[in-house]
C-alpha cells in the first residue's frame, strides 16, 4: 500500500470561497483555487448559468411536489470550507470522522475526503500496477485528462439536455459550477477488482456547502467492487441545515459487471442532495445497493440508463427514518436496447414523524423489445405518524416487454409480533426483528457478501440507538 | 358449569397447586362467547389430552391461555405457578415457561430461524444460555431428524405442513416449557413425520413437563399416553376421564356425548349441523381471524 495523493489545491482558500453567498464570482475563485484547466472551468459556467436560469423548485413543479425546501437557506452557505491537511495515517484523521470508519471486510483501496479535500488514500499496489486508478477527482483532472473529458459532465452534465427529467437540472447544475472534491475510479478492460474501493466524503464543515462529483469508469470486460460513503458533521440547534449537492457519473462499459454500493449516513443537520447516474454497455451488469439513513432531508436520485443489449440491472434500496427525517427517492430504470432487464427493491421503515416520496419510473423505450422491467417498493410504518407516499410509474413504448410494479405501506404485522412474544421475545426486541428481517431480503441480493454485514450493522445501529 | 363432569387432577394428592389451573373461564372471540366455563388443572409430569369436535373451542382456549390479541377472557381465572397469567403480556407468560404448539405457526420472512432461536432461548434463560446453545440445538435437530440447514431458513417461510410441525416442536424443545399445549401438532402429517414428532414429545416427557395435547386422532395417543382426557364439545368440558375415553370416542364418535349432555338438560352449541366430524386432514385458512379483520396487512 502506498499513499498516493497530493493536494491539487494551490494555496490557501480564498476570502470569496468561505463568506457565504454564491454567486459568478464565486464560481471563477473556485476553478482558479482548484487549478482548473479551461475546458473545466468552462463547464463550471455553464453550470453556473444554468442554476441560474432554471427556476427554484416548489411544490407544484412536477417531481417536487412532496419536496418541501423551506429550509434551504442559501444566503448563509459559504462555497467552500478551508482545506484539511493531508494525513499519513487513519489515526491522524479526527476522532468523530475515525468512528465512522471502521469495517471488518479488507479494502483494495481507500480515499477519505475532509470538505472536498483528499485527506487520505490508499491503494493496493497490485491494482496499481494492473492500471486501476483510483484518486481524488482534482488529480484526476491534471493526471488522467484523456479518459476524463471523454466521461467528465458527459452523463449529467451542467445543464440537463432536453429529454431529460424536467425535476432534475437545479441542484446538479449547481454541482457542475462548485464541485469541490470527488473520487475518480478507473479499471482497465479484462481487470478484475474483488477487494471493494471505498470513497468516504466527510463534510465536516457545518457552515459551508458541500459539492461533491466522483466519475466511475468499469472499461470492457471488467469487474470492480465499490463502496461509495456520504457523511456531515453534526451542526448546532438553531443553525440552517448544512446543505450539499453531490453528483456521480457511472459508466459500466460492455460486458463489464460493478458492484456498487452508497451509503448515506449525513448528519440529522443537513439537507442535501445526490444524483447519480450510471448508463451501461453491451451486456453489462450493475448490482446497485442505496442505503439512506441520514439527512434532515435527502433526495436522491438515481438514474440507471440501460443503453447497451442484453445489460441488467438490480438496483436495491435501504433507508431508515426517524424523528422527522423525510427521504425524497427518484429512480429511474431506462430501458433503451433490446433484452434489457432492471429488477428494482426499494424498501423503507420510518417511525416517529418520519417521511419518504418514493417516486420510480420505468421508462421502456422504443426498440427495447424482450426486456423486463420490475419495480417494487414497500414501506414500513412503525408509527400511525409517519408517512410514505409511493408513486411507482410505467412508460412502456415497446409491445413485447414485461413489466410489473408494486408498492405497499402498512404497519408491522401484528401477528408476526404475537408469534415472536409467544417465544418470550419482549414487543421492542421482536418488532426491531422483524424491520431487520424486512430489510433482509433486500440485504441477500447485494452482489457482494462481505457487504452484506456492514449494511446489517449500519442499520441495526439506527433501528436500535433508542 | 358441569360439576358432575368434574373429576381427576383437579385435586393433587399432596394438596399442593397445580402448574396450570384454570377456573371458570370464560372467553370471547369478534363479541361471541366461546368458550363458556371451563376448569382445568394441569401438573408437571401430566399429560392431558383434549379432544372435541371442530369448532368446539379448542384452539381459542390454547389462544386464551397464550394471550393472543381478539381473544378476550371474560370471567375466570387462570394461574401458572401460582401467578396470575391473565395480568402477564404474552412475552412474559412464554418466560414464565407456558408454550403453545400453533395449528397454523405464522410464516416470518426475512427471519433468520437460527437467529430467531437463539434469541428466544436467551429471552428465557438469559445470556449465559447462549454457550449450551449449539450442543443443545445439533442434538434437537438430530433428535427431530431436521437438517442445520433449516437454520438458514426464513421462519416457516415456505415450510411444508410437516415442516412447520417439526419446527414448532424443536422450538418447544428448544425452549424447556413447564407447560405445553399442542394444537393439533399431528395434523397434516405423513406417517413418517408424525413419528418423528411424536417420538420428539415423548423424549421430552418427564417430571419438569405437563403437556396439554389438543387432538383429533387417536393415533396421537397411542403414541404419547394420556393420563386424562378432556372431552370439549361446544365451549365446555362434556367428560373427563382417563385414556379409555378416548377409545371411546374413537369408536362411537362424538353423539352419544352430546346425546348425555343434553340428557342432563345442558345447553350444547354446535357450530354448524355435522359438527361432530373429527376427522379432517387438512387444516383449512381462516378468514374471520381478527389480525385481518383489524385491517393489518402484512408486507
Ligand atoms: N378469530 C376468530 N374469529 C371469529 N371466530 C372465531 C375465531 N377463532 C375461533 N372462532 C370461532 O370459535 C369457534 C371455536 O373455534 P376453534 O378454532 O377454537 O375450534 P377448534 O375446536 O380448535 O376447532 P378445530 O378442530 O377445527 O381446530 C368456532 O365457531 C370458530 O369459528
Ligand atoms: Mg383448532
Amino acid at each position: 500500500m502506498a499513499t498516493l495523493i497530493r493536494s491539487s489545491a494551490r494555496g490557501s482558500l480564498p476570502g470569496a470561497l468561505t463568506t457565504p453567498g454564491l454567486s459568478e464570482a464565486t464560481v471563477q475563485a473556485m476553478g482558479d483555487w482548484r487549478g482548473d484547466p479551461d475546458w473545466v472551468r468552462d463547464l463550471r459556467l455553464r453550470g453556473w448559468q444554468a442554476w441560474e436560469s432554471i427556476p427554484m423548485p416548489t411544490m407544484s413543479t412536477e417531481g417536487w411536489r412532496r419536496s418541501d425546501l423551506r429550509w434551504l437557506a442559501l444566503d448563509a452557505i459559504a462555497p467552500a470550507a478551508p482545506p484539511a491537511p493531508v494525513v499519513e495515517g487513519l489515526e491522524q484523521l479526527p476522532t468523530e470522522l475515525r468512528g465512522q470508519l471502521q469495517t471488518d471486510f479488507e479494502e483494495g483501496g481507500l480515499i477519505v475526503q475532509h470538505d472536498g479535500t483528499a485527506a487520505y488514500a490508499t491503494l493496493q499496489e497490485a491494482l496499481r500496477r494492473q492500471g486501476v486508478i483510483f484518486t481524488d477527482l482534482h488529480t484526476a483532472l491534471h493526471e488522467h485528462r484523456d479518459l476524463l473529458a471523454r466521461h467528465f459532465m458527459q452523463l449529467l452534465p451542467p445543464r440537463w439536455r432536453p429529454g431529460m427529467p424536467s425535476n432534475a437540472g437545479k441542484f446538479e447544475a449547481l454541482n457542475a459550477a462548485l464541485f469541490n472534491g470527488g473520487a475518480f475510479v478507473y479499471v482497465p478492460p479484462d481487470t478484475t477488482v474483488t477487494l471493494p474501493l471505498r470513497s468516504v466524503l466527510w463534510a465536516a464543515d457545518t457552515r459551508a456547502g458541500f459539492f461533491p462529483r466522483s466519475l466511475i469508469v468499469v472499461d470492457r470486460g471488467a469487474r470492480l467492487v465499490y463502496v461509495d460513503e456520504y457523511r456531515s458533521a453534526a451542526g448546532g440547534r438553531g443553525e440552517p441545515l448544512t446543505f450539499g449537492s453531490g453528483a456521480v457519473e457511472v459508466y459500466v462499459k460492455d460486458g463489464a459487471r460493478l458492484d456498487y454500493v452508497t451509503v448515506q449516513e449525513w448528519s440529522m443537520t443537513t439537507g442535501a442532495f445526490l444524483t447519480q447516474r450510471a448508463t451501461l454497455g453491451n451486456d453489462a451488469y450493475i448490482n446497485w445497493v442505496l442505503v439512506g439513513l441520514g439527512g434532515q432531508y435527502s433526495r436522491s436520485t438515481a438514474d440507471i440508463l440501460l443503453q447497451g443489449k442484453g445489460t441488467k440491472a438490480d438496483l436495491l434500496g435501504l433507508a431508515f427514518g426517524e424523528g422527522t427525517q423525510v427521504f425524497d427517492v427518484h429512480t429511474l430504470q431506462a430501458h433503451m436496447s433490446p433484452f434489457t432487464d432492471s429488477d428494482q427493491l426499494y424498501k423503507t421503515g420510518l417511525r416517529d414523524r418520519a417521511r419518504v416520496a418514493y417516486e420510480g419510473l420505468i421508462d421502456i423505450q422504443k426498440g427495447s423489445y424482450g426486456s423486463n422491467g420490475f419495480q417494487a417498493n414497500k414501506n414500513l410504518l412503525l408509527d400511525d405518524t409517519a408517512k410514505a407516499d409511493s408513486i411507482p410509474m410505467l412508460e412502456i413504448n415497446d409491445n413485447d416487454v414485461r413489466c410489473t410494479h408494486s408498492s405497499s405501506v402498512g404497519p408491522v404485522d401484528e401477528e408476526s409480533v404475537y408469534y415472536l412474544m409467544s417465544r418470550g421475545l419482549p414487543r421492542a426486541v421482536a418488532e426491531r426483528i422483524l424491520v431487520q428481517g424486512f430489510f433482509e431480503p433486500v440485504i441477500e441480493r447485494i452482489g457482494v457478501e462481505a457487504l452484506r454485514d456492514r449494511i446489517r450493522g449500519a442499520i441495526d445501529r439506527k433501528i436500535g440507538d433508542r | 358449569m358441569t360439576a358432575t363432569a368434574t373429576t381427576g387432577a383437579m385435586a393433587r394428592a399432596d394438596g399442593q397447586e397445580p402448574t396450570l389451573k384454570i377456573e371458570g373461564l370464560h372467553v370471547m372471540v369478534t363479541s361471541r362467547e366461546i368458550i363458556h366455563g371451563i376448569d382445568l388443572a394441569v401438573n408437571k409430569g401430566e399429560v392431558h389430552a383434549i379432544l372435541g369436535p371442530n369448532g368446539s373451542g379448542k384452539s381459542t382456549l390454547a389462544y386464551a391461555l397464550m394471550g393472543r390479541p381478539g381473544y378476550d377472557v371474560t370471567a375466570g381465572s387462570v394461574s401458572l405457578k401460582g401467578q396470575d397469567l391473565l395480568e402477564m403480556e404474552v412475552d412474559e407468560r412464554a418466560r414464565a415457561g407456558l408454550f403453545l404448539c400453533f395449528q397454523y405457526p405464522t410464516s416470518i420472512p426475512g427471519v433468520h430461524m437460527g437467529n430467531f432461536l437463539r434469541l428466544s432461548v436467551k429471552s428465557r434463560f438469559g445470556d449465559e444460555a447462549i454457550k449450551t446453545f449449539r450442543t443443545e440445538l445439533t442434538e434437537k435437530l438430530r433428535l427431530l431428524k431436521m437438517d442445520r440447514s433449516y437454520m438458514n431458513r426464513y421462519l416457516n417461510e415456505g415450510f411444508s405442513g410437516g415442516e412447520k410441525k417439526k419446527a414448532e416442536i424443536l422450538q418447544m424443545a428448544m425452549l424447556k416449557p413447564e407447560i405445553a399445549i399442542m394444537d393439533e401438532t399431528d395434523s397434516g402429517l405423513d406417517v413418517d413425520a408424525f413419528k418423528v414428532v411424536a417420538d420428539g414429545v415423548n423424549a421430552m416427557r418427564g417430571p419438569d413437563v405437563g403437556f396439554v395435547v389438543i387432538t383429533h386422532y387417536n393415533r396421537m395417543l397411542e403414541y404419547i399416553k394420556p393420563d386424562f382426557v378432556h372431552i370439549l364439545i361446544g365451549g365446555k368440558i362434556a367428560k373427563e376421564g382417563g385414556p379409555e375415553l378416548a377409545l371411546e370416542v374413537d369408536q362411537h364418535g362424538y353423539g352419544p356425548i352430546i346425546a348425555e349432555m343434553r340428557a342432563r338438560g345442558e345447553q350444547v352449541e354446535l357450530p354448524e349441523e355435522g359438527g361432530a366430524t373429527y376427522a379432517r386432514e387438512e387444516p383449512v385458512e381462516r378468514h374471520d381471524d381478527p389480525f385481518r379483520a383489524h385491517g393489518r396487512t402484512s408486507l
